[in-house]
């Protein structure tokens, strides 16, 4: 079984159509995806209330679907309130960040103050990109010690971008890497592996933005052990989402 | 055009888009033999590449270190030239089309614009030999410049790092001009081999991996996983290339 922890559901400004749960189920059937976890793409690019609630829909209609709560910090109060709605829900099982829509850092004070009110140990997935947002994420992960930081994309496809990543996700405990992406260097994975350990890797796909094909291919294309390949794909993550 | 067999055809899997050569900002090359056992290694039969010196060195240099390795290769490698318009006016430093089965242009790594006096020069005198045209397509409005300047030349153009950020103009300019193609080396909507297949056919769709800067695995299990006819796939790992660059 393969999880995926960073996976969209609802439409994209390109064409591509993927938006209904049965379609992504059968993309899932085609991975052997045996659990995903799904922010919604109208609550990153438009409107966080009716996206999450979309996503709440959305993971009700196939057993294998979680949801990340989208939380967006440069409105404090209505995410507070989408907190209280949906963090207690089973099928919610970590929260999204993505400070490039939302026009906050993931070290903004504002974030900072938002994520206080997450319970224990919940996988905080931040869509990272290059080095400096690298430093803020890490600077996340230092301030909110009790969470799970994740950082989706590793840092980018910039080679300094990802190798940033990787150094961070190495000197933080509570910091891990989510590598999916468009180009992806042949070595990231081996050097990600090598740097930081097999166990600070979860596998995403950002499906249905991306077609699983390129993320599953950069971690059966690594010159890692297949020991670390399973972990990548389904160990760590059962462990971190506490599947 | 291909001699051989439908029968052969039929399992003949060919990346029409590698490299080899050293690459020195992200440390991604490969050696011509390190690129063809490795490529071997998962079961491609033969792969159409050149060698980096070419791209970001000298293309003349390049393009005789290409003819080189394919030749010492078997047949395993089918040599693709280049010219850089940024040193090619037209008169001096031309190329021998027909030692290569496609001309590969790098606007975007080498940073010249579409609507360039040189690269028009590059088009005519390759629609004149009908060395088909494999160019990179990076950015929203670059696939129509691309398409602009072809006019009504009848040479193959094959469309190369074609993400979902200009499929919707790609789809436009497909169902325009017969003569455009586009490797799947970054087609990565989950659905965009079965959009393209429905939309144009699956004979304008190439197998291309931009192994070794990429992993070769995803642009190959994209092809594999797609929702298409055994007879589509075929086409697209191999057949269409063959056909289009008149591979044996």
């Amino acid at each position: 079984m393969i999880i995926d922890i960073h996976a969209h559901c609802g439409k994209w400004f390109f064409p591509t159509f993927c938006e209904e749960a049965e379609t992504v189920s059968k993309i899932c059937d085609r991975f052997d995806i045996g659990r995903a976890v799904f922010s919604s793409s109208k609550a990153i690019t438009y409107d966080m209330e009716a996206g999450n609630r979309d996503t709440a829909v959305f993971v009700e209609k196939d057993e294998r679907f979680f949801g990340h709560l989208y939380l967006n910090p440069s409105d404090p109060r209505g995410s507070e309130r989408e907190i209280r709605k949906y963090m207690a829900r089973d099928r919610f099982v970590g929260v999204k960040l993505h400070p490039s829509y939302s026009g906050k850092s993931a070290d903004s004070e504002s974030t900072l103050r938002l994520l206080s009110q997450l319970p224990e140990g919940t996988p905080v997935l931040v869509h990272t990109w290059g080095e400096s947002g690298v430093r803020e994420v890490s600077r996340l992960a230092r301030e909110a010690v009790s969470l799970r930081v994740i950082m989706g994309h590793m840092g980018g496809t910039d080679r300094n971008g990802w190798m940033a990543g990787i150094a961070a996700a190495a000197e933080r405990e509570n910091l891990f890497l989510e590598p999916c992406g468009s180009l992806l260097h042949r070595d990231r994975i081996a050097i990600a592996v090598e740097k930081a350990g097999a166990d600070k890797l979860l596998f995403g796909t950002d499906m249905t933005l991306i077609d699983p094909s390129f993320s599953l291919g950069q971690i059966l294309g690594a010159s890692i052990t297949e020991d670390a390949k399973r972990r990548i794909l389904e160990t760590n993550a059962l462990k971190l989402f506490d599947f | 055009m291909s001699t051989t067999p439908a029968s052969e055809e039929e399992s003949f899997i060919l990346d029409c888009y590698t490299s080899f050569g050293s690459r020195p900002k992200d440390g991604a090359g490969l050696s011509c033999s390190d690129l063809a056992s490795e490529l071997g290694q998962r079961g491609v039969d033969a792969a159409v590449s050149l060698s980096f010196q070419g791209v970001f060195y000298d293309y003349e240099e390049g393009n005789t270190e290409t003819l080189v390795e394919a030749k010492r290769s078997d047949g395993f490698i089918v040599p693709a030239g280049t010219i850089d318009p940024r040193r090619f006016y037209g008169s001096g430093g031309d190329i021998c089309y027909r030692d290569f089965a496609t001309l590969r242009l790098f606007p975007k790594t080498q940073g010249w614009p579409i609507d360039y006096a040189p690269f028009h020069k590059i088009l005519q005198k390759a629609a004149s030999s009908y060395t088909p045209i494999m160019i990179e397509a990076v950015g929203p409005g670059k696939p129509t410049l691309i398409a602009r300047a072809i006019g009504s030349a009848e040479v193959p153009v094959i469309l190369t790092s074609v993400n979902y950020s200009v499929l919707s103009e790609v789809l436009v300019l497909l169902s325009e001009h017969e003569n455009l193609y586009v490797v799947n080396d970054m087609l990565n909507t989950p659905d965009g081999i079965e959009l393209i297949c429905d939309e144009v056919g699956p004979e304008r769709l190439l197998f291309g991996s931009n192994y070794p800067i990429t992993y070769f695995e995803g642009p190959k299990i994209s092809i594999e996983k797609a929702e298409i006819p055994a007879s589509h796939r075929r086409k697209i790992l191999g057949g269409n290339a063959r056909r289009i660059m008149g591979i044996k």
